[in-house]
């Protein structure tokens, strides 16, 4: 008995909730909404009065809704279109004409004309994304009308989300997860909100388009070293590094010597946007028929790789030592994979500002391609790849 | 005060049959009228005649020159109900060589319950409303309030004044409305009832039974 107790005492909230929600949606409408107002005219001992003129009056807004006369069974009965009817609560006051020893009588009635359910969007997210980054879009979808609106769905892209039931003037937040395009530019989310109007069963449908910028990034490095040096001889060579993104980027760097002393410097920097800057060292040759120089340039899961091939001369060789800059570029390899070990051809030329910019976009997109979200592009990594080559077999072609 | 006329022929020395019963209300006025004749029929002037409740003379006066007279009496309000005997009497009188002579009427006294009353113009059902009223001619009884030969409502009279109150019934048809007033008739008692028109009216009631959006 007390558990009998406990379950209705338990089901009491809920129960009054309902009435209560029966209660007030009992005359409430959506603007345009047609509304019948019927009504049922007797005597004092609840018989029908046949012919009544019923006069069915908006007080609130002063308007006549209508005016009918009862039937046999004593019903008459307007409806009432709400198009024009402010929102808000209206007072319809029903009264009856007074003929044939029939007084005039009346009552009201209160009905709430509801705005219609609006859907408004509005979103969060970033203006600036990194290309083919995930980022997070929260989109907030509002009803901005007093009419509830029902099964209300909002639509990213291809994704869509479940926002349930929104009464007036609620909202709720979605969030979504968006991947930016490869290449950067302007480009535009798209969403789309849809529900049902309550009472009426209308369609509520809603767009946002919100434009965000896939920002540039890259980075380019490049070894500037002498094509020769004199065994047992200190030779200096500096790394050209260039930011190309638009966000400040902290570069580790890491270099390889092979045939020289140090064989390995460690270095760090952060590099503006759109800056480039040139870290010099200093090494010595050792007997050796070559130095190798292999450099890489990470920041985050951006890397740049460059590698040259000094020719070492013996000690008593007469040949004088060119510039720094001179040193022949080794093809290009994978940073991951092994340094190649074969001796390229010496190229004593300088480089040129032009095949720079070339080659650093080119490493840039060859590093961008080996990030794990970009594996699908390895063709397009491998064609970076033969472009480079041919630009430097260019280069060492017109160089006098 | 209303009048009543009798005729009354006085024969000297013999005497006339009575009259029939007449009928007169406590305030009329009873008027006997006659001629005084000798016993061949010539009139007799200057006779003087009485009229008399028993003992009690209530008019009297002398005979004109063709032996007539008239006389009267106005029936007071307080005398008792029912037979009363009248004489018309000719005393004795001497110097006219007229001895005395007399002839009786016999007359009923009534009283007349004349009832005036009001009530409410419009009436409705379930209403109580109120009639009242004064009856003349009664100080007390009883009156009442009927609707188509049906006594509806009862109320006392008091001194001469009465306030019935009646709930209007459920079932009475709207529209015109007689409603009769009178009053329980004892012995020698006349009523003059009276009626109060009035109209009943619905008092409608106005139910919502369905507000809902299409």
């Amino acid at each position: 008995m007390i558990e009998l107790s406990r379950r209705y005492l338990a089901l009491l909230p809920t129960l009054l909730t309902l009435s209560v929600a029966l209660a007030a949606a009992g005359n409430q409408v959506v603007r345009g909404q047609a509304l019948t107002i019927r009504v049922r005219v007797t005597d004092e001992n609840g018989n029908p009065l046949r012919g009544v003129r019923v006069h069915f009056l908006d007080e609130t807004d002063g308007v006549e809704v209508g005016v009918d006369s009862t039937d046999s069974t004593g019903y008459a009965s307007v409806v009432w279109d709400t198009s024009l009817a402010t929102p808000g609560a209206h007072s319809i006051l029903i009264w009856t004409e007074e003929a044939d020893f029939v007084e005039s009588a009346q009552t009201r009635v209160s009905v709430v004309v509801l705005s219609p359910a609006e859907l408004r969007l509005s979103v969060s997210a970033p203006a600036a994304v990194r290309p083919r980054r995930g980022f997070r879009v929260e989109v907030t979808v509002t009803n901005a009308g007093q009419a509830a609106a029902l099964d209300v769905a909002v639509s990213l892209n291809e994704s869509t989300k479940g926002a349930g039931d929104l009464p007036a003037g609620a909202s709720t937040t979605l969030e979504f997860t968006a991947v930016a395009p490869d290449r950067p530019g302007e480009y535009s989310l798209s969403l789309l909100a849809s529900g049902t109007e309550w009472g009426t069963g209308r369609r509520l449908s809603t767009s946002l388009e919100v434009s965000y910028r896939v920002e540039l990034e890259g980075v380019a490095l490049e070894i500037r070293a002498p094509p020769s040096v004199r065994e047992g001889e200190s030779f200096n060579f500096s790394l050209d590094l260039s930011n190309l993104g638009e966000r400040p980027l902290p570069l580790s760097i890491q270099v390889n010597l092979t045939g020289a002393r140090p064989g390995r410097i460690e270095d760090s920097l952060t590099l503006d946007p759109r800056s480039s800057v040139t870290r010099a060292y200093s090494a010595t040759a050792v007997e050796a028929d070559q130095v190798r120089i292999s450099a890489l340039a990470q920041g985050g899961d951006l890397r740049a790789w460059d590698e040259v091939v000094i020719q070492v001369l013996p000690a008593d060789s007469h040949h004088p030592p060119p510039a720094e800059g001179g040193a022949t570029t080794a093809p290009p390899q994978p940073p991951t994979g092994p340094p190649p070990t074969g001796h390229s051809p010496r190229a004593p030329a300088r480089r040129g500002a032009a095949l720079a910019v070339n080659v650093t976009t080119d490493v840039r997109a060859r590093e961008s391609a080996q990030s794990p979200v970009r594996e699908i592009s390895a063709a397009g990594s491998t064609l970076a790849l033969v472009v480079l080559t041919v630009l430097r077999g260019l280069w060492r072609v017109e160089d006098p | 005060m209303r009048k009543k006329h009798l005729a009354a022929l006085l024969l000297a020395m013999a005497v006339a049959p009575a009259l029939a019963q007449t009928k007169v209300y406590r305030g009329d006025v009873l008027t006997v009228s006659g001629v005084i004749r000798d016993e061949l029929g010539n009139p007799v002037p200057g006779a003087e005649v009485q009229l008399l409740e028993g003992a009690t003379v209530l008019d009297s006066t002398t005979t004109g020159s063709d032996g007539s007279f008239t006389l009267s009496w106005q029936v007071p309000r307080d005398h008792e109900l029912g037979p009363v005997t009248l004489t018309v009497y000719v005393p004795e009188q001497p110097s006219l060589y007229v001895e005395a002579s007399s002839t009786t009427l016999s007359v009923e006294v009534w009283a007349l319950a004349v009832l005036t009353a009001s009530g409410p113009q419009r009436i409705h059902r379930g209403d109580t409303i109120a009639i009242t009223g004064s009856v003349q001619g009664m100080d007390s009884g009883t009156v009442e309030v009927r609707r188509g030969g049906v006594t509806v409502a009862t109320g006392p009279v008091r001194e001469g004044q009465f306030n019935v109150s009646l709930a209007v019934p459920s079932d009475w048809p709207k529209g015109p409305l007689v409603l009769t007033v009178t009053t329980q008739a004892g012995s020698y008692v006349d009523v003059e009832e009276c009626q109060v028109s009035a109209e009943l009216w619905i008092r409608p009631e106005i139910v919502v039974t369905e507000v809902s959006g299409g």
